[in-house]
């Protein structure tokens, strides 16, 4: 007789759920990855690939390249050199500022971090326009105020401005890096003696060096890739990132500028894989240090004296400089005087501000969507895929590598004809600021993800949650600040990024950038400013409703 | 056996009674945030020469800011902070006469062994040749010769742990201050630490001041121990006259298990070594020793539950639902459901 209960048939059993479970999961796993890396290729490795292809598309691709690197042997000499130069100073600069505010008061702290995230969301170019209204031939302070002839026009007004911009966010990323610092390490060195000076000498600055680096190397990449500032306040000193630009926009040869592209190429990569190199051993670092204390700098040293009075500066600096974005707007010239008028809100007027609309649901779709994505795809990367992490991750920093222009104009070839046509539809510009940004949004998810426990999840597993649903239920809440941090992020540089949009506006679609650079070439400077000061005010109105957002989740919590 | 030490109030003879005061923190107020009350209030604390001075305290009960105002990484807002006689109050710590061994080492990470000892000998004002000199002698004494060319990130906790006190006592500070340094170590190396700290500070008879939330700790090293709590000091004595009269609950608890008895219409506050038991079968003295002359005070009770720990013998027993623990010594022969008498000595002035 059968036994109505055996412990084989039990274990037969379950045996077999383990196999289909295993089985289910494989498949369940193989199609998200294909699901997730599939646009990657789509959107990022395609166009990229046939931006080069098209360089050597060319009769004789050979000789293209010698007729290209001879002609801009020189532009190609400017880009290495203002971008070292702006890398060099911005990060020295930056580092001090950053010694500077860790060492002030708390509410002159929360002034000098207000106005550096400002550089973050204030758009292209308009720092430099800001530059020369105050500081040009007919600037307010250098020709109204002091009566002075200053002409910026030229190499050092690029590395300058350039630097000014970069140390912006240079600062930022010091101040978190000493934010992160060990203080007990500080505290040794002056407790063995060391003064202020020494310790900064001996134990800051070196420990602090990976950071340094990392700083240097990605203000040089970003320098390579600027191309708007030598255009404004460069005169006749143009780099490559200009002629490409102006190679697209005046005579559309995309072969040529493509090729060019695979000259500026080779500086950027290798920038960027050092940036890598330094990020990585930054982090490292940080890892190492446990039962961290804050840093309490020493206050009283003789050398926080110049360090306060170059912070002060650079604060009044961009502050004068965001105050006449705004006020600039509202200002009338004559000879001698400067009246309030309203004439230039009139003028605005008369612009296209639809675009306005369609800038903000862009911003806000890509930024979303971009993040969620980032998130979910690094995710997988991270903790799930086995192999071709690495390929991926370099797919997914391509975007960083070349000038915006660039890939604004690896879309148009790629998404040019049937079945893949794209151009002239919202969805191009959507896409081309969803994965332009994924560099951003993945880096974030990286670093939270490596600070939330791997046990995390084996716990969640190990009390029966379904792997798919561990993401969204244990991950995902866990990570939530870094995922708002990206939203915003992404969302303010989706607002004002001029670079790979500009190409691929139609006469339907246009966004807000494009009337801002509208009003720029038409000379229309207030309205230019008018138009800054209100994409400025949407980043910091997005900010605050994204804090709400962010309150009213973390009370009610996520995911259930 | 810790009864035979009665006799000797005043605490153990192995250290020297220290006479002269070193440094003193005199009506220190301190507060993190003008908002914030204050962590220290009007707080007052000596430490005297070659005498390893304990502050022992919960987390937050202001020890380490004591300690940071000595080494001089927090300014009071008042009061005084003297070194031999000297006012240090506004000093940096660069030219304070102290060094401070931190809680998880502060170890430079970019340098080896011995130039991490070699630093602060550097400010001393010596030259290469006397820096490294001295440097090895105190890497010597620390067993870490051999290790004087490693990276200090290539190094077991212990071995870095022993690394900061070189680098601290290179510099021959007149005070060490030293933050719950042992607290990261694991329990074994932390007693082979403790015994090798004890060696050293008797060898060049150092002064100390140690602050840790570990009682054992304490009064294996503290020859005065100061207890602290919500930043003031309740008592200083000996480990020995702390256990034995503390002046309040607070700190009784602090040093470990006791248990209130009535009996007779008066309170009695035992510990578990307090106890003896005795049944038909046998008499089991209380392992702090029997107390001849002393009224011996009784209660029925049942074991409820006795375990072998190496040692002791712990037992936990009901005297008519009230639950006590009792540790005898490992021989003591009573079984779990036993029917015993539990009893102890009457102690003279009872709180």
């Amino acid at each position: 007789m059968k036994s109505f209960f055996s412990l084989k048939s039990i274990e037969e059993n379950a045996g077999k759920r383990v196999e289909h479970s295993t089985l289910f999961s494989a498949v369940f796993f193989s199609l998200s990855i294909i699901f997730l890396t599939f646009p990657i290729f789509l959107f990022i490795v395609y166009p990229i690939f046939l931006l080069f292809w098209k360089a050597f598309q060319v009769e004789n691709p050979g000789q293209l390249f010698q007729e290209i690197s001879l002609r801009y042997k020189t532009a190609f000499f400017h880009s290495m050199e203002s971008s070292f130069y702006s890398a060099l100073i911005s990060t020295g600069l930056a580092f001090f500022l950053s010694y500077g505010i860790r060492s002030t008061g708390k509410w002159q702290k929360r002034i000098a971090l207000l106005l550096l995230s400002m550089s973050m969301v204030s758009p292209p170019f308009i720092s430099s326009l800001s530059f020369i209204t105050l500081y040009g031939r007919r600037g307010l302070i250098t020709y109204r105020l002091l009566g002075l002839s200053f002409d910026p026009y030229h190499k050092w007004g690029v590395i300058l401005m350039q630097s000014i911009h970069f140390a912006c966010m240079n600062t930022l990323f010091f101040t978190n890096a000493l934010e992160d610092f060990d203080g007990k390490l500080y505290d040794s060195g002056r407790d063995l003696g060391a003064n202020a000076f020494f310790v900064l000498k001996d134990i800051l600055l070196p420990l602090l060096s990976p950071a340094i680096l990392a700083s240097f190397f990605l203000s040089f990449l970003r320098g390579l890739s600027d191309f708007g500032t030598p255009i404004i306040i460069g005169g006749r000193y143009s780099t490559l990132a200009t002629e490409i630009y102006l190679q697209i926009i005046g005579f559309s040869d995309f072969s040529k500028a493509a090729a060019m592209n695979i000259l500026l190429l080779f500086p950027a990569f290798f920038s960027f894989l050092l940036y890598r190199m330094s990020m990585k051993k930054a982090d490292d670092r940080n890892k190492e240090q446990k039962g961290k204390t804050g840093l309490r700098l020493d206050s009283k040293h003789w050398m926080n004296l110049p360090i306060q009075f170059l912070l002060f500066f650079f604060l009044l600096f961009q502050a004068l400089q965001y105050a006449s974005i705004f006020l600039y707007g509202f200002l009338r010239f004559n000879k001698k005087q400067i009246f309030f008028t309203w004439e230039n809100m009139g003028s605005l007027f008369q612009y296209n501000l639809s675009t306005m609309g369609l800038s903000l649901l862009l911003a806000f779709t890509a930024s979303v969507l971009g993040s969620f994505f980032a998130f979910l795809l690094t995710y997988f990367m991270e903790r799930k895929m086995k192999r071709g992490k690495k390929l991926l991750d370099f797919a997914l920093s391509l975007p960083y590598l070349l000038p915006g222009t660039c890939f604004g104009l690896a879309y148009i070839l790629a998404f040019n004809k049937a079945p893949l046509k794209l151009t002239g539809t919202v969805w191009i510009m959507l896409f081309s600021l969803l994965f332009r940004q994924m560099p951003l949004g993945s880096r974030l998810a990286g670093t939270a993800l490596s600070q939330s426990p791997k046990n995390l999840e084996l716990a969640a597993r190990d009390l029966g949650a379904k792997p798919s649903m561990v993401f969204f239920q244990i991950i995902l809440p866990g990570i939530l600040p870094s995922f708002f941090s990206s939203v915003y992020l992404q969302f303010s540089q989706g607002l004002t990024t001029a670079g790979a949009i500009i190409f691929l506006i139609s006469a339907k679609y246009k966004v807000l950038v494009y009337t801002l650079f509208d009003a720029i070439n038409r000379g229309d400077y207030a309205v230019a400013s008018l138009i800054s000061g209100i994409m400025i005010l949407l980043s910091l109105a997005f900010s605050l409703l994204l804090g709400r957002v962010k309150s009213l989740v973390s009370r009610r919590g996520v995911g259930k | 056996m810790q009864g035979d030490f009665q006799e000797y109030p005043q605490g153990k003879l192995n250290h020297p009674r220290p006479s002269n005061t070193l440094a003193t923190l005199e009506g220190i107020s301190f507060r993190y945030d003008p908002k914030e009350d204050l962590v220290l209030e009007d707080f007052s604390l000596s430490i005297e020469a070659g005498e390893i001075f304990c502050l022992l305290g919960e987390s937050g009960c202001g020890k380490t800011t004591c300690l940071q105002l000595l080494g001089g990484f927090l300014f009071p807002e008042k009061g005084k902070i003297l070194i031999e006689g000297k006012d240090y109050s506004s000093f940096p710590p660069e030219k304070r006469p102290v060094s401070t061994v931190f809680q998880s080492y502060a170890l430079f990470p970019h340098m080896t062994v011995l130039e991490n000892v070699c630093y602060g000998l550097k400010w001393k004002g010596f030259h290469k040749k006397e820096q490294r000199d001295r440097a090895e002698k105190y890497l010597d004494m620390m067993k870490l010769w051999s290790f004087r060319d490693r990276m200090v990130t290539e190094l077991s906790g212990g071995q870095q742990q022993r690394v900061a006190l070189a680098r601290s006592l290179a510099v021959e500070p007149k005070l060490l201050l030293m933050d719950e340094p042992l607290s990261n170590l694991d329990a074994g190396l932390r007693k082979d630490i403790r015994e090798e700290l004890a060696d050293v500070q008797r060898k060049i008879g150092l002064s100390m001041l140690f602050v840790t939330h570990d009682q054992e700790e304490a009064m294996e090293l503290g020859h005065r121990i100061g207890i602290m709590e919500k930043g003031k000091i309740l008592q200083i004595g000996s480990g020995e006259e702390l256990y034995l009269h503390p002046k309040n609950d607070y700190i009784r608890r602090f040093f470990g298990e006791y248990f209130v008895l009535f009996l007779e219409g008066k309170k009695h506050f035992l510990r578990p070594e307090d106890f003896g038991i005795s049944s038909e079968k046998a008499r089991v003295e209380p392992l702090s020793g029997r107390q001849e002359g002393r009224r011996e005070l009784r209660k029925e009770g049942r074991v409820l539950f006795e375990v072998f720990l190496a040692t002791y013998r712990l037992y936990r027993v009901s005297l008519a639902g009230e639950e006590v623990h009792i540790k005898l010594q490992a021989n003591a022969p009573f079984r779990e459901g036993e029917e015993v008498w539990v009893f102890f000595y009457e102690k003279e002035e009872e709180q």
